[in-house]
């Protein structure tokens, strides 16, 4: 029992990183049916410059550095919307999704050249102190981050269901066309959602490149992890979203823990999501409409 | 399209004719002018080329994206590489590796397939994953150790020298574009399209959508474990599992888009690109991901579709210097597309901007465009 | 639609422009990481005594230093004051001949006047050779001033930090030596490739090299997918010296040389020290399950057994992880006291940092982290974390890592050291010395002839490796102990094995490596290196 709840907890502090990550991906989704896979690297590029520029050369304190490397993840965000996405996003799925290919690539190399090929130790506005569960415990940054997350998609679910923004973006995942008809600022509103997921990446860098610390590619590979959460939440819901990260998360532990197989949990992630489509498939689907 | 039969000079000597020959020449007679070194970069960009025309097909011409159709050339590198071990000859083992890559995609094609949107991206993604830290880290796979592919011959045809491994792979690949450019100009290849621009349109249309693109991923998948094959006869040996992750298929994912994602050709000249990438840019000191992101955003934001596109919109530019036709404002669709040309057709002008005051509309009927 | 289309273009622009600056900022930082030394020289050398030696030494055609003369007085003066005194004979044989250890690298002017004849009449390179009249081209990548010696790194992507300084040790040390006249006449023409660590680039590089540039072997190299590329070496009938030893499959291939430890000896020794000198008796190991990872591990047990330990439970991992929370997990619940490392330096710290989340504190023993960065990047948790190098630790002062890390920093003063640098150093040694050895009409055969008398070569760095066998290798190392402002301090002389645990460890690196793989190709060709070695 002890062992299981060991798993339990690491899992679900990997998996609120992946819920993290997944709500930017999916808000982004949303509006702009563009799969952003710069994420990874947004919080990578975020989380170098704190270290390096923010902490290091400007020697801001913990607090003001995080908050401005979340909005410098935001920018880019927003920028990569902007400068890059927009002008091929009538082109299609396949000029989206390989312009933030290019803008992956781009951002990783641009950290290597930047601040070189390294793994800094991040700092944390929150104590490293371990809070013991059982035999196992986390650390408070991580009941923090937990916390956040908490924090970020309630805020979240309540700017897009209690807002004039939240409406729009319903709109714009329903019908740009008609959205712009009516007068809604469309590309404001997309650019918006972009920042948004810009933002999360940011803090999702800052936050686990503290806990490992991570090359400028792995973040990259939490990414990955999150999509694959983000569709068996159905790519379109928060909350599901949010549910499929700590799903994820909890699966690489559990199945890891008690099979010890490498490869395990990468194994039941696909079959999970393989079973969770079968069923979709004999569903009506909800591609379009949007879920709360 | 109608084309009209008539046996001109001017046909049988049409550019793309002439190009395409010219284009067979090279292919079949560079690697005699050439140093070694030359001949493996020219069999790995065969090979890619074969992945080229696998996710032209896939991507190009039905919009499904795929994450993890490097995973599928490993299924065939190691697969193949057991085959060839065990005295399968290189004829038979190809099918067989078809077969099995084409079974393998079913599993996750079936259930994805089905659904719209990107449900087949993340899918393959989490297969790409899968498969690099699960299934090709197996010992009964390919495990921590390297096992020798051997080269063996083609129809009695050698392939132990990288130049002959070269025309084998060139030979499959002929046979590849051959049947992609036939499918693609039958009824199967219009509806594959139909079902690109709108899957609700082509549903209307009576067409059942799932079997193409289940099938479509199917050949696809087939394509591109044969191309996994070839990849390990080129090295000799089985490259581990990490050269077939997901990385990888990103990196894959250029090939349609710097080629062109809608001509064949696009997959050939995007596999010479991903073949060639690294020795060149090594010859300026540069690395390999910051060019290939360069390139990438650069083509893309250029708004070409691939080189193709780029020669497409070069030669388009080079005929109206020519023949005088200045800005082109909208589309003009005749109306009796099927009917004898002989008869004028009616044509519907839709006009996409405002057009100055005593602009003359002049409509021009271009014989058998199939392209443009 | 021209809005659009300016905007299109205003965004091209603008992403030409940034990628552009990319460029520039991409060369400047290579500059940075790997300072040219063309621009070190041309400053005030401040204790730039290699500095003086090099115009000194190559002005008389590099007669002076190999002649075993007096050599000109700048040359003396970095390595001898180290040695405290005694000049330095001959520019790669200084230090093994000062410290007394007459092993083959001191003998090697001696064996090879006597056991060559043919070289003899040139006096086997113990006397410099004038360009020109050494043979000319006796050999592929051959010259009568050059030889040509290739090289791959993975520059990007995983591990990308180490590649590049690797590189630059052992191009440091050919540029010490031809600084110093070369070898015969002939100086050394480092080539390197750079492969992005792909099978690809790893394949295209060789092809390259083989074909192209004609190198007469390869040489130092830090790259992945050397599993790969037997069969082209042996289609080459290339010699690859200096490989950083990452697969099992160097250790057992007749082309390789690879200088380092492998897996499985590294795992021998690990577990004797955590099993007899810290009495640890419930082992874990974390390993990478690739490359070097297996073999540590299987030998792990194997030794940790014949010890009175036993290895509770083990926990893989690939190259790429995100954490490795699970596996702590695993092994903190199978009630280990101590955790074994046969995992790369990178997964090491991210096991380290993932414990000290759920407050776990075991033993660490890493066997691949003997660089600064490992501990420092481990936190807190990583204080008394111990560490294994089978080369003498780079921070020590003994004279030949004093002359090691003189050499390395006076090419390339932002380097930064680590066994893998180590490791690509003493491939440039033991080829100038296999060079040496094989005189001025040299070809791959007798190099090969030469490297292979060299079975208990000291390679300056407290590792004697034997390259007649490199997977008999008498393993051995010291150990490292991270202190509390987590900077590694030597903990322990050099150890090798136990008479319990060489019982287990009598057999090669292969016996992590089935059997099966190529054993036809494999014996055949050993045979044909064997024929064309007598």
């Amino acid at each position: 029992m002890n062992k299981f709840l060991g798993y339990v907890i690491s899992g679900l502090a990997n998996g609120t990183i992946y819920a993290l990550v997944a709500l930017g991906v999916v808000i982004t989704y949303r509006v702009s049916r563009v799969i952003n896979l710069a994420q990874g690297a947004t919080g990578v590029l975020a989380a170098f410059l704190f270290h390096y520029t923010l902490m290091g050369k400007f020697g801001m304190p913990v607090a003001i550095a995080t908050v401005v490397a979340i909005l410098f993840g935001a920018m880019l965000g927003a920028g990569v919307e902007r400068f890059a996405v927009r002008p091929v996003r009538h082109r299609g799925a396949l000029a989206t999704l390989t312009v933030t290919t290019g803008v992956l690539l781009m951002f990783s190399e641009l950290t290597v050249q930047i601040w070189g090929p390294n793994n800094p130790p991040i700092a944390s506005v929150f104590s490293d102190h371990v809070v013991h569960i059982g035999n196992t415990g986390v650390t408070v940054h991580q009941l923090a981050t937990a916390a956040l997350v908490l924090l970020i998609s309630g805020g979240l679910y309540l700017l897009l269901a209690r807002t004039w923004f939240g409406a729009g973006v319903t709109a714009i995942a329903q019908d740009p066309g008609a959205a712009r008809i009516v007068g809604l600022p469309v590309n404001g509103i997309i650019t918006a959602t972009w920042a948004i997921g810009g933002a999360s990446a940011a803090l999702a860098g800052l936050m686990y490149i503290h806990l490992n610390s991570l090359d400028q590619i792995s973040l990259t590979f939490v990414l990955i992890s999150s999509l694959v959460a983000a569709a068996l939440g159905g790519f379109n819901s928060l909350p599901l979203a949010g549910a499929g990260g700590l799903a994820v998360g909890l699966i690489f532990s559990l199945s890891q823990g008690y099979a010890s197989v490498a490869g395990i949990g990468e194994l039941l992630v696909f079959v999970a999501l393989l079973v969770v489509l079968a069923v979709r498939a004999g569903k009506p689907q909800l591609d379009v409409v949007a879920e709360f | 399209m109608a084309r009209a039969r008539t046996p001109s000079l001017m046909r049988l000597f049409s550019v793309e004719r002439v190009g395409l020959v010219v284009l067979a020449a090279a292919a079949l007679l560079w690697p005699l002018f050439t140093p070694k070194v030359a001949h493996f970069y020219g069999t790995l960009s065969a090979t890619y080329a074969l992945v080229g025309l696998s996710l032209v097909i896939l991507v190009g011409w039905t919009g499904q994206i795929s994450l993890g159709h490097a995973a599928f050339l490993g299924f065939g590198c190691y697969i193949g590489a057991k085959l060839l071990n065990h005295n399968v000859p290189l004829l038979l083992a190809i099918p067989i590796i078809a077969a099995a890559g084409a079974g393998i995609s079913l599993v996750l094609g079936v259930p994805s397939l089905r659904l719209r949107g990107v449900y087949l991206t993340i899918t393959t993604l989490a297969f790409g994953v899968a498969c690099q830290r699960y299934f090709f880290t197996r010992p009964q796979l390919r495990g921590s150790n390297a096992v020798e592919v051997p080269r063996k011959s083609l129809l009695g045809w050698s392939t132990q020298s990288d130049r002959g491994l070269y025309y084998a792979v060139l030979v499959v690949l002929s046979v590849a574009l051959l049947l992609a450019w036939n499918i693609r100009r039958t009824d199967t290849g219009r509806v594959l399209f139909a079902i690109r621009d709108s899957e609700v349109a082509a549903a209307a249309m009576g067409i059942k959508i799932a079997p193409y693109k289940v099938g479509v991923f199917a050949a696809s998948a087939a394509i591109a474990a044969i191309a996994g094959l070839f990849y390990g006869m080129l090295f000799r040996s089985t490259p581990g599992a990490d050269q077939f992750g997901v990385l990888q298929s990103l990196f894959y994912l250029a090939m349609p888009v710097l080629g062109g994602a809608e001509a064949i050709l696009g997959a050939v000249i995007g596999g010479s690109f991903l073949a060639t990438g690294q020795p060149l840019v090594n010859l300026f000191d540069v690395r390999l991901y910051l060019v290939s992101s360069v390139a990438l955003l650069l083509m893309l934001l250029s708004g070409q579709d691939g080189v193709v596109g780029m020669l497409h919109t070069a030669r388009k530019t080079l005929a109206d210097a020519i023949r005088g036709e200045p800005i082109r404002y909208g589309s003009f669709v005749p109306e009796t597309v099927n009917a004898h040309l002989d008869r004028a057709p009616v044509v519907h002008v839709q006009i996409t901007e405002p057009l100055p005051e005593g602009t003359v509309i002049r409509a021009r009927l271009v014989r058998g465009g199939a392209h443009t | 639609m021209p809005r659009s289309r300016t905007l299109r273009v205003l965004a091209a622009t603008a992403a030409a422009t940034t990628l552009l600056s990319a460029c520039a900022a991409s060369s400047d930082v290579r500059q940075a990481v790997a300072q040219r030394h063309a621009a070190e020289a041309a400053a005030p050398a401040g204790g730039g005594a290699l500095a003086a030696a090099a115009p000194a030494a190559a002005q008389p055609g590099g007669t002076a230093i190999d002649t075993g003369a007096a050599p000109a007085a700048g040359t003396a003066a970095a390595p001898a004051a180290a040695t405290g005194g005694a000049a330095p004979v001959a520019a790669g044989a200084a230090p093994a001949a000062a410290t007394g250890k007459a092993g083959k690298k001191g003998a090697t002017t001696a064996a090879a006047t006597a056991g060559q004849p043919a070289a003899a009449a040139a006096g086997g390179c113990t006397a410099a050779a004038p360009a020109g009249g050494n043979g000319g081209a006796t050999d592929a990548g051959v010259t009568a001033t050059t030889i040509k010696i290739g090289g791959t790194f993975f520059n990007g992507g995983y591990l990308d930090k180490y590649g590049k300084v690797s590189e630059n040790a052992a191009r440091a040390y050919f540029d010490y030596i031809n600084d110093n006249g070369g070898i015969c006449g002939r100086k050394i023409q480092y080539v390197t490739c750079d492969t992005a660590g792909t099978a690809d680039g790893t394949t295209g590089c060789l092809t390259k090299l083989a074909n192209q540039d004609k190198v007469f072997i390869m040489g130092p190299s830090l790259d992945f997918n050397l599993d790969i590329v037997q069969p082209t070496l042996a289609r080459q009938k290339l010699p690859w010296v200096g490989s950083s030893g990452l697969y099992g499959e160097e250790f057992t291939s007749p082309w390789m040389y690879p200088t380092q430890l492998s897996g499985p000896a590294v795992g021998a020794l690990i577990a004797e020290y955590a099993a007899t000198k810290l009495n640890l008796k419930k082992i874990g190991v974390s390993f990478l399950n690739d490359v070097a990872g297996p073999g540590c591990t299987q030998r792990v047990q194997k030794v940790a057994a014949a010890n009175g330990a036993q290895v509770v439970k083990t926990a893989s991992n690939t190259e790429i992880e995100t954490s490795l929370d699970s596996q702590v997990a695993t092994l903190k619940n199978a009630g280990v006291d101590s955790v074994l490392f046969c995992n790369d330096p990178v997964n090491t710290v991210k096991f380290i940092q993932a414990a000290q989340r759920v407050g776990w504190k075991p033993v660490f023993v890493g066997g691949y982290v003997a660089a600064d960065d490992v501990p420092q990047a481990a936190g807190s948790n990583g204080k008394g974390m111990y560490g294994f190098s089978f080369w003498d630790f780079y921070k020590n002062n003994t004279p030949s890592v004093s002359k090691y890390r003189q050499i390395t920093e006076y090419y390339f003063p932002q380097t930064f050291h680590h066994f893998y640098e180590q490791a690509c150093y003493v491939g440039a040694e033991a080829i100038v010395d296999a060079l040496r050895k094989a005189g001025p009409n040299l070809t791959r055969d007798d190099f090969v002839k030469a490297l292979k008398t060299f079975t208990n070569y000291d390679s300056t760095l407290g590792l004697k490796l034997n390259f007649a066998d490199l997977a008999g290798t008498a393993p051995s190392g010291v150990m490292l102990k991270a202190d509390d402002n987590l900077v590694w301090q030597t903990a322990t002389t050099r150890f090798g094995l136990n008479k319990s645990s060489s019982g287990v460890a009598n057999g090669t690196a292969g016996d992590a490596l089935p059997a099966a793989i190529m054993p036809e190709r494999r014996s055949q060709a050993r045979s044909v290196a064997g024929r064309r070695a007598s």
